[in-house]
């Protein structure tokens, strides 16, 4: 049957091997059927990830957060918006979170952390419920993804060696100075750049950013002027931050503001948060209040007329025509 | 340096996180290439074009395709179709299918390489399709495969450093965790190499193990007992004496 | 959501990602020249009586053989800034490859028969010529299939260059699906592009196999 039969102690071996090799077979048989209703399991498991929800038939998000008393968010590590300091997620737009969801009746917030261009693929795939990372409300975002109304202005910067060798004060001073800029996956500073024609290297984190530049892979990290800021100061490596701007494409400043990201399909859990988020807005003090700590100004703050439907239309120039006495003031 | 052993101390519990989750990476993703590879290899040489067509193509479909590029497609395209799945299954999936592909083709010139005979005394001896595989023909295709699935598996181990990318905290994540407290990108990298190299070693290992266990099984070599004694053996005749 | 599949979409994607396409094909050619000539280098190093040549040499291989590409890439792109990315991607490969490499050359030595080996020897033809007019030539027949097995298995592990920003086919759909939001068209476009690359490919390694055996 099986080879010959050889010396003494292998016989035996033969001798117990039908019972062996049967117990053996239906192991491996057990184990196949626990890894196939595991891996169905997995498939169809509402609760994937790090326990997001997906609404239930009929249901709405917003309901099933509140019951659950929790909600996970995503986030890039991108100081100081929504980072992790000692284990601990925190952040301006956490804090933000923090206040309104628990007005909802939502008391924690708990984030996953992952690259700046997975934020939204892992909303949809149901990893998180909302992005807590001020994403900039873009017209082509608009259409994968329902932003909240605008939560902060920004303005961009640049992260350059210490000196600012290429003496950069704006995006078109990057263009004409022919560097290598490297950007974030997914942020708006990409955008800006493949626009102008610059030289862009992507990276992942605002992390590998910095690495790129004190590495001399590029010559600049274009940023939000605000994370660069905190970058900057929590390192000591030899670099220094330009003064903000507004980036300027075609003589057309490209206001840009940020928000949340939910799922389109989540609308109650949109409308609840925008509810509470104008109360915060308004408020001057009560806005500077929650974000202050993480080096926020009043420059942030939204401006009244701003808005998610007119930053999804994508109209920069009548925007900035009709907002511009307000900015006058702020900027 | 003795900074640099000592935050390594100090995250010694985020190392063990992530061995663990390389492993249950490694492992699940060789079960599920196993039971692929046994059911493709066999499928390949069915008699039926209807299976073997698909066998196949299965086979040829995942081992054309990059395992980086099934990996991101199924963590970012997959849920667009419906399908949402954890990280883990995801890691899972992809590593088992693509491995397992490249396992039905050492399954299949396994099968192949069990010499004609065996076949025709197990037909002679009036044994059924079904016996004459599990009884005759798997178990020495099995001792035959083991060092190939031994380099499979050790390809699957690197394969699973991709995961860090699809949010899992794996020993690679902990590389970069490292290079971020200690600062010093040679030293976390080559502690991460290491424990890479450590985690093959033990599986090699264990299925060289599992290799001296299959070919004792079949009468063709010494018991892992006696393999790992250490008093020397006294030479005897062994296997094939009949 | 739109639509699951958006055909405008895959237009946009395509140039990126054949752009791409041609950085793949470099990283590719390059590395697999690299593993060929190292993995040749290494194999006859290998052979050597000495135990402090060998031993070093084996660990290190087994060492390169057994720890994942993906960390070696971002290791050596991290420590050597002023190295381009497509270099480092290049060398990484090569090395990596050049591993396997020497198992092959190894076996093709192995097999050019004793008789040939006692013939040059016979012949009286010194060490270097019996290298290379006798041995060489028969080993590397042996082993033009496995590298060209090897070189298919590269071109596959290319996207791992994602991970120090080159941007070959895989990168370009990555960055593509991260301005965009929508990975669908860019990733399954690649799949298939890799498909359509290798399987012929493998077919034609598989008859030189045969015509070669």
């Amino acid at each position: 049957m099986t080879a010959r039969a050889p010396a003494s102690a292998a016989t035996k071996g033969t001798m117990t091997s039908t019972r062996t090799t049967a117990t053996r077979h239906r192991a491996l048989l057990g184990s196949g059927a626990v890894l196939l209703l595991a891996a169905t399991a997995a498939c169809t498991s509402v609760d994937g990830g790090g326990g997001s929800t997906s609404a239930t038939s009929g249901g709405s998000a917003l309901e099933t957060l509140q019951d659950r008393g929790t909600i996970t968010v995503g986030f890039a590590g991108e100081a100081p918006y929504s980072y992790e300091d000692g284990g601990e997620l925190t952040g301006a737009t956490v804090a933000l979170h923090r206040e309104i969801f628990a007005e909802l009746g939502i008391d924690t917030v708990e984030g996953v952390n992952t690259e700046f261009g997975s934020l939204i693929p892992g909303l949809t795939a149901n990893r998180f419920d909302a992005v807590s990372a001020g994403m900039s409300i873009l017209p082509d975002r608009c259409a994968q993804a329902a932003f909240s109304e605008p939560e902060f202005m920004y303005t961009t910067a640049f992260m350059t060696p210490e000196g600012n060798p290429d003496g950069l004060t704006d995006m078109q001073s990057a263009a004409d100075a022919g560097i290598t800029l490297a950007t974030m996956t997914g942020a708006i500073e990409g955008d800006y750049a493949r626009q102008l024609g610059i030289d862009n290297l992507e990276v992942g984190t605002p992390q590998d950013g910095l690495d790129a530049v004190v590495a001399g892979r590029a010559d600049a990290f274009a940023l939000t002027g605000i994370s660069l800021n905190h970058l900057a100061d929590s390192t000591d490596a030899p670099v220094e931050v330009t003064e903000s701007f507004v980036a300027e494409i075609d003589g057309v400043p490209q206001i840009g503001a940020g928000g949340t990201v939910f799922r389109t399909s989540d609308t109650d859990l949109l409308e609840a948060y925008n509810e509470k988020l104008a109360e915060i807005v308004a408020d001057e003090d009560r806005y500077l209040d929650i974000v202050g700590e993480f080096g926020f100004t009043a420059a942030e703050r939204p401006v009244e007329g701003l808005t998610t439907e007119k930053l999804c239309e994508g109209d920069l120039d009548a925007l900035a025509t009709e907002l511009a006495p307000e900015l006058g003031s702020d900027s | 340096m003795s900074d640099n052993l000592s935050t390594l101390r100090d995250a010694l519990p985020r190392l063990g996180e992530g061995v663990v989750v390389t492993l249950q990476l490694t492992l699940g993703g060789a079960a599920l290439a196993l039971v692929l590879a046994l059911l493709l290899g066999l499928g390949s040489r069915a008699g039926s074009l209807w299976v073997r067509g698909p066998s196949r193509f299965v086979v040829e479909f995942f081992r054309g395709t990059s395992l980086v590029v099934q990996l991101f497609w199924l963590f970012y395209v997959l849920p667009v179709f419906g399908f949402r799945m954890e990280s883990l299954a995801c890691g899972i999936l992809a590593l088992g299918l693509n491995y397992g592909a490249y396992g039905a083709e050492v399954v299949r010139g396994s099968i192949n390489a069990v010499p004609q005979g065996q076949w025709e005394a197990a037909t002679a001896l009036d044994l059924g399709p079904v016996h004459r595989l599990r009884r005759v023909i798997l178990p020495q295709a099995w001792a035959l495969m083991i060092p190939m699935l031994t380099n499979l598996l050790i390809q699957l181990l690197k394969g699973s450093a991709l995961a860090t990318y699809i949010l899992l905290h794996d020993v690679n994540y902990f590389i970069e965790q490292l290079r971020r407290s200690t600062q010093d990108t040679f030293f976390s990298y080559t502690v991460g190499l290491l424990v890479y190299f450590a985690l093959a070693y033990v599986l090699t290992l264990g299925m060289n193990a599992l290799e001296v266990r299959a070919k004792n099984r079949l009468g063709s070599g010494p018991s892992l007992r006696e393999v790992l004694r250490v008093a020397p053996v006294p030479a005897t005749t062994r296997g094939g004496a009949a | 959501m739109n639509d699951v599949w958006s055909w405008q979409r895959a237009a946009e994607a395509l140039p990126p990602i054949l752009e791409g396409f041609r950085i793949t094909l470099l990283a590719t050619v390059v590395g697999t020249a690299i593993a060929a000539v190292l993995g040749l280098l290494v194999a006859l190093v290998r052979r050597s009586r000495s135990r402090w040549v060998t031993a070093p040499v084996g660990l290190a291989v087994e060492f390169v053989r057994s720890t994942p590409l993906l960390v070696q890439l971002v290791f050596v792109y991290l420590m050597l800034p002023s190295v381009p990315a497509l270099v480092v991607g290049c060398v990484v490969l090569g090395v990596h490859y050049a591993t396997y490499m020497s198992e092959v050359y190894r076996a093709g030595i192995d097999a050019v028969p004793r008789g040939q080996w006692e013939a040059a020897k016979a012949l009286d033809l010194p060490r270097t010529r019996v290298w290379r007019a006798v041995v060489l030539p028969q080993a590397i027949r042996k082993t033009l299939p496995g590298l060209g097995n090897y070189a298919i298995s590269m071109f596959k592990e290319t996207p791992y260059l994602f991970a120090i920003s080159v941007v070959e086919m895989f990168t370009a759909a990555q960055q593509f699906g991260g301005r965009t939001f929508v990975y669908t068209e860019a990733l399954t476009m690649v799949g298939l592009l890799f498909l359509l690359a290798s399987y012929p490919t493998s077919l034609l390694v598989r008859r030189l196999e045969n015509r070669l055996a």
